[in-house]
């Protein structure tokens, strides 16, 4: 679950270019300056970690790493 | 039922000036700038807006490719007519695959029967960026400027796409159906006719509402996901219209140089002219290719429409201004004037087809669409990930599409795309390119690979790079069609040695040539 | 002075301006001639700059000309082309071919504010001008002439008519005429052609019935006329894309204006990559164009014996450049380059105006027509019969923006290039190549085009007559097309050589261009590499933001 939590982090700092301590995982991304298509960028990234099928809106339903990181780890403990 | 054959009868000849559908009469309400409002009754009455509606829903929709069909012998011969008319497909298009079964049904029947149908997506000063969108519909009703709409003001009814959670975002949007017919007095007016570069006789204006009443489509907050899956059938249906006009571009510059004489031979006789009408042609196979693929897509593989309607609408029309441009130098000062040749047909279609590129998102957003799916274009190819059914039932021109279902339309394609992905591992025809496209293929796949996702500052290069992936998916086109259907060789080489051209910068002279000789002297 | 017309002419931008783009938008919308801007431009004394100085005007050099027409373009194409462009045309026919009294006679109607049109064009036979059905047997004249701009408000015109029935290079003459020297009800007008472009430009026609003509109203010697056109249009076949090119530099300012007032995504679109490179390389399309333009204007001058192999290329590669660089910016525009009010409005008309270079005064191919019977020159450069080498230093004056030239001497121009002289700007090429040893990218740049050209003095001898005529294949046509490049190429390398300082002296503009023109030859795909492209953007952010021309004048614009 840490795991997770901070590989979003990495991931989403890479994105935007931004060192791993800048991103706070409760803050909501689009602050962050992430726009919606993003979300299908992080998608890919999460199905090649994860080996899980995502859809890409699931960055639109959980908009910090936090939530994401909680839906992400309860679809991988559904598996 | 009705085929585009019987509606290219309906339409009769265009140089009949007596017909409505005549080059005079069109660059008669052309240069009027008016609407072409004759000519979309004409085609009611033949029983075109039955085709916007699917048939469960009680509309004669059954296959998009006999839609597209359609729609590009309708372009073909007036692309300003085309736009106004098939403007309710696009408007109905958010309730065919979200609205419930009252709601669907309810529309299709206004559909059927004429009913002006428009889609506002556009604000003034947010051109692509929906989620800048300000106008609002909270509580159900809507407020707010939606701009540069096609058919704004002639509509009964407008799908819309509406703020309705003030914090905005991905999630709070909404799609909203609004019947003007029924809105109380003053909660909207319509915004004025805005002049336009090409289809000067098209409705291009706007409506502002003021706390206007409307039903929601689909769920709460599921607008831009909704608009998005609608965008990949719209996109789609773009390119049956720039394929109706490089018909009728094609159409315009052999006629012309069959007919005119200088230095003494028929223009059609000399060289240099056989080379561009020959790639000219190659062009439009081309183009025909992708589209037949896109649209069979929706019905055999929509969970990757992501990428192929990316292509579609990225690639098609800008080759169509392609070929638009040399037809035009073949024509000379005659695609310039805008009285002789055909009552200036032909400049008419150049400044019209140029609104195909911007409609429904410019090669600039579709490329996006292409780079954010670099990654999985990337995996797909690796792993040769192949809907093998799927592909089949694409490529099979002898069998009809299965039904199409929407609900199976997503938001990206994990799979990246089967057809471009069988090139991999894929039987090659004894084709003259085809071991060149796959090397070519390889390579394209191999650099999207090293591109590093970026959610900003998306590099000049990966745009370069999305425009070589799309021909590399219009060769797996070409290709995959012609190996499952065969059919003519030279078609299929010239067709090839255009998008090698393209890629590799391989020579296509001869292969144009070649083709010029079939299609010319046939 | 061009900056003089420009203060003339004043802010564009400025909705208040009468003489702004809104205005230019009206009266294209009104399919009329930009009436105010023509009283500014007759009170200016436009036509002077037509008329040699020896005859009382203000011409001495053809780049000066082009440089005096850029703001009238960057204003309004119709009236570059209806106030200005149309007039020259014809009276270069005439300081050409015609006698001291001819020219002396048209000098005073220029000088006086008068117009002058040309009748070459009849629609059925377009570029194969030979073919002309107008006839002026007996001193007579019978048939029309099409799609001839300011037809009706002209005063005289120099007609190009058939006088021998012989086929043949010498069986049409041109003549001057005076339309208050013929009897009226011999004339008749054609209606007006409408036209996609240069809406307001009066594009009409001329019918002649048995019209008689004066005694002194042939220009040169009977049999003259398609010689005289031929050499006149050295010189106009060059000031028409050269003057064009200010309407990239409009198309570029609009976009600038958009680009940089545009919030998209939560930034401006200037800043978007993407957007970035789309308008330096733009920008190095224009810079490539006003270096060709420019140094074949100027070797009007210096080698008016090789102004037909340049003016038939400058023509080749400088219209499509336009014509492209425009499409991609229209697409920068989004929505807005296809709408026809509001302030981005101009862009549309110029997207439309710009066509007329393609076709306008011989279409791309006829020009590749033209030199192609002169390639095989190209593979005999060491010809002994062919002249020697050009002197050192003799072409330098091509490439130094306003150093001396010597006079414009039409007597000088020649059907086809001196004793088949075509090399002394490839020569430049060579030269300057094994000198720009600074930059590495430039040398690497500059080697594929001396490659080509070996390639193609090679290709160039292995031509046959039978190429060279009308029916000549796309792959020798090709052979003056990759020409065209080189000699650009050259072009650049001696304008960047000879800069001294400030942005033209920097590599990296040449590179560019070079990058541009390389892609033609198919070598790359055109793209600027990241760093060209930050240093062409930041130019041409800050020459918008100080309002200065994108050209190589860079010179002030108001607004």
């Amino acid at each position: 679950m840490d795991d997770l939590r901070s590989w979003l982090t990495q991931r989403v700092a890479s994105y935007l270019g931004k060192d791993p301590s800048e991103i706070s995982p409760s803050v909501s991304l689009a602050t962050y300056g992430l726009d919606s298509v993003y979300a299908f960028v992080m998608c890919g990234d999460i199905e090649d970690y994860l080996d899980l099928p995502i859809e890409p809106t699931v960055a639109w339903d959980y908009e910090t790493i936090d939530a994401l990181a909680d839906h992400l780890s309860a679809l991988v403990d559904q598996r | 039922m009705t085929t585009a054959a019987d509606l290219d009868r309906v339409l009769g000849d265009p140089a009949d000036p007596r017909l409505l559908f005549s080059y005079a009469r069109l660059a008669e309400l052309d240069r009027a700038e008016e609407f072409p409002a004759d000519h979309c009754r004409e085609l009611d009455r033949f029983g075109l807006p039955a085709h916007y509606a699917p048939a469960r829903f009680g509309g004669d929709l059954r296959s998009y490719p006999e839609l597209l069909e359609l729609i590009r012998t309708v372009a073909r011969r007036d692309l300003t007519v085309a736009v106004a008319h098939a403007k309710t497909f696009l408007g109905s298009i958010c309730v065919w695959l979200a609205g419930d079964h009252d709601q669907a049904g309810r529309l299709a029947r206004e559909v059927r029967a004429g009913t002006p149908v428009s889609w506002a997506l556009t604000e003034r000063g947010h051109g692509s960026d929906l989620l800048a969108g300000e106008v609002t519909a909270y509580g159900g009703r809507l407020t707010g400027q939606k701009w540069l709409i096609n058919n704004a003001t002639r509509s009964s009814l407008l799908t819309v796409l509406a703020r309705t959670s003030r914090a905005g975002g991905p999630r709070g949007f909404s799609v909203m159906l609004a019947d003007k017919r029924t809105l109380p007095e003053g909660s909207y007016r319509h915004l004025p006719k805005v002049p336009t570069h090409g289809i000067r006789g098209a409705d291009i204006s706007g409506i502002e509402f003021r706390d206007a009443p409307a039903t929601l489509v689909g769920e709460p907050g599921g607008g831009l996901e909704l608009v998005l899956k609608a965008l990949q059938l719209t996109r789609t249906f773009c390119a049956g219209l720039s394929l109706g006009a490089a018909d009728q571009a094609l159409r315009q510059a052999t006629s012309f140089t069959r007919n005119r004489h200088l230095y003494g031979r028929r223009l059609i006789d000399m060289p240099h002219v056989r080379r561009t009408l020959g790639e000219a042609h190659a062009g439009r196979i081309v183009a025909e290719a992708v589209t037949t693929v896109a649209a069979r897509s929706i019905h055999t593989l929509p969970g990757e429409m992501a990428v192929v309607s990316a292509v579609a609408k990225a690639f098609v029309p800008a080759r169509v201004d392609e070929l638009i441009a040399a037809c035009g130098t073949l024509l000379g000062a005659r695609a310039f004037l805008t009285e002789v040749l055909d009552h200036g047909a032909f400049q008419k279609l150049d400044r019209d087809h140029r609104v195909v590129a911007i409609f429904d998102g410019s090669s600039f957003v579709n490329q996006n669409t292409l780079i954010n799916h670099f990654p999985a274009l990337a995996r797909g190819y690796r792993k040769g990930t192949v809907d093998e059914p799927g592909l089949r039932r694409t490529l099979d021109m002898s069998l009809p599409p299965p039904a199409a279902d929407t609900h199976e339309l997503a938001l990206s394609s994990r799979n990246g795309s089967s057809l471009v992905q069988r090139l991999r591992a894929g039987y090659l025809p004894e084709l003259p390119g085809a071991a060149e496209l796959r090397q070519a293929c390889e390579e394209v796949h191999e650099q999207l690979a090293r591109v590093a996702p970026a959610v900003r500052d998306v590099s000049p290069e990966s745009f370069a790079l999305a425009q070589r992936y799309e021909l590399c998916f219009a060769g797996a086109a070409v290709l995959g069609l012609h190996v499952v259907n065969g059919g003519d060789e030279s078609r299929a080489t010239a067709a090839l040695a255009y998008i090698l051209a393209r890629l590799t910068g391989r020579p296509a002279g001869a292969a144009y040539d070649r083709l010029a000789e079939e299609v010319l002297d046939a | 002075m061009p900056e003089a017309l420009e203060r003339l002419l004043g802010d564009p931008w400025d909705p208040a301006n009468p003489l702004g783009y809104a205005e230019v938008v009206a009266a294209d919308e009104r399919r009329e001639m930009f009436a105010a801007a023509e009283r500014e431009l007759d009170a200016y004394g436009l036509s002077a700059e037509f008329v040699p100085s020896a005859y009382g005007g203000r011409l001495t050099t053809l780049d000066g000309l082009v440089r005096i027409m850029r703001p009238v373009w960057r204003r309004d194409p119709t009236l570059g082309l209806g106030y200005g462009l149309s007039s020259f045309i014809a009276a270069v026919n005439v300081w050409t071919g015609g006698s001291p009294d001819q020219q002396k006679r048209l000098a005073e109607q220029l000088l006086g504010g008068g117009r002058v049109v040309t009748g070459y064009h009849e629609l059925a036979h377009g570029n194969d001008f030979a073919r002309t059905e107008l006839t002026g047997y007996g001193r007579r004249l019978n048939g029309a002439k099409e799609v001839v701009a300011n037809a009706r408000r002209a005063e005289s015109m120099v007609v190009f008519a058939r006088t021998s029935p012989e086929q043949g290079s010498r069986s049409h003459s041109q003549f001057l005429l005076s339309k208050a020297d013929l009897p009226p009800d011999r004339l008749a007008y054609l209606p007006r052609f409408g036209s996609m472009g240069m809406r307001g430009l009066d594009l009409g026609g001329i019918v002649f019935t048995e019209c008689p003509m004066p005694a002194d109203a042939l220009l040169g010697s009977p049999g003259e006329g398609i010689e005289t056109a031929l050499r006149s249009f050295q010189v106009t076949r060059i000031a028409l894309p050269a003057m064009m090119v200010g309407i990239l530099d409009t198309g570029l300012r609009s976009v600038l204006r958009f680009a940089t007032a545009r919030r998209l995504y939560g930034r401006t679109a200037a800043d978007i990559p993407y957007l970035r490179a789309t308008l330096a390389g733009s920008f190095a399309d224009l810079l490539l164009c006003d270096a060709f333009c420019t140094v074949a204007a100027r070797a009007v001058h210096v080698l008016p014996g090789e102004a037909s192999v340049h003016a038939s290329l400058v023509k080749y590669i400088v219209s499509k450049r336009l014509i492209d660089a425009m499409d991609r910016l229209s697409r920068v525009l989004g929505a807005h380059f296809y709408i026809r009010q509001g302030e981005y409005a101009i862009f549309q008309k110029l997207l439309r105006d710009v066509s007329v270079v393609g076709f306008g005064h011989a279409a791309r191919v006829a020009c590749l027509a033209t030199v192609l019977p002169q390639m095989p020159r190209l593979a005999r450069r060491a010809d002994p019969v062919a002249e020697g080498p050009v002197a050192a230093g003799a072409v330098d004056p091509l490439f130094r923006l306003g150093a001396d030239l010597p006079p414009l001497d039409f007597s000088r121009l020649t059907v086809t290039s001196a004793r088949g002289r075509v090399e002394s700007l490839s020569a430049v090429l060579r030269t300057v190549a094994g000198q720009a040893g600074a930059d590495p990218e430039l040398r690497r740049l500059a080697m594929v085009f001396i490659t080509e050209l070996n390639g193609l003095e090679a290709d160039a001898g292995q031509l046959r007559p039978r190429d060279l005529g009308v029916d000549a294949s796309p792959d020798a046509l090709a052979v003056p097309a990759r020409f065209a490049a080189v000699l650009a190429a050259g072009a650049v390398l001696g304008m960047w050589w000879h800069a001294r300082s400030g942005f033209l002296a920097d590599p990296a503009w040449a590179v560019a261009a070079l990058t541009r023109l390389a892609a033609d030859l198919g070598h790359g795909d055109g793209e600027l590499s990241g760093a060209l492209v930050e240093r062409l953007a930041s130019e041409l952010v800050g020459r918008f933001a100080g309002a200065r021309a994108f050209d190589l004048a860079d010179s002030p614009v108001p607004g």
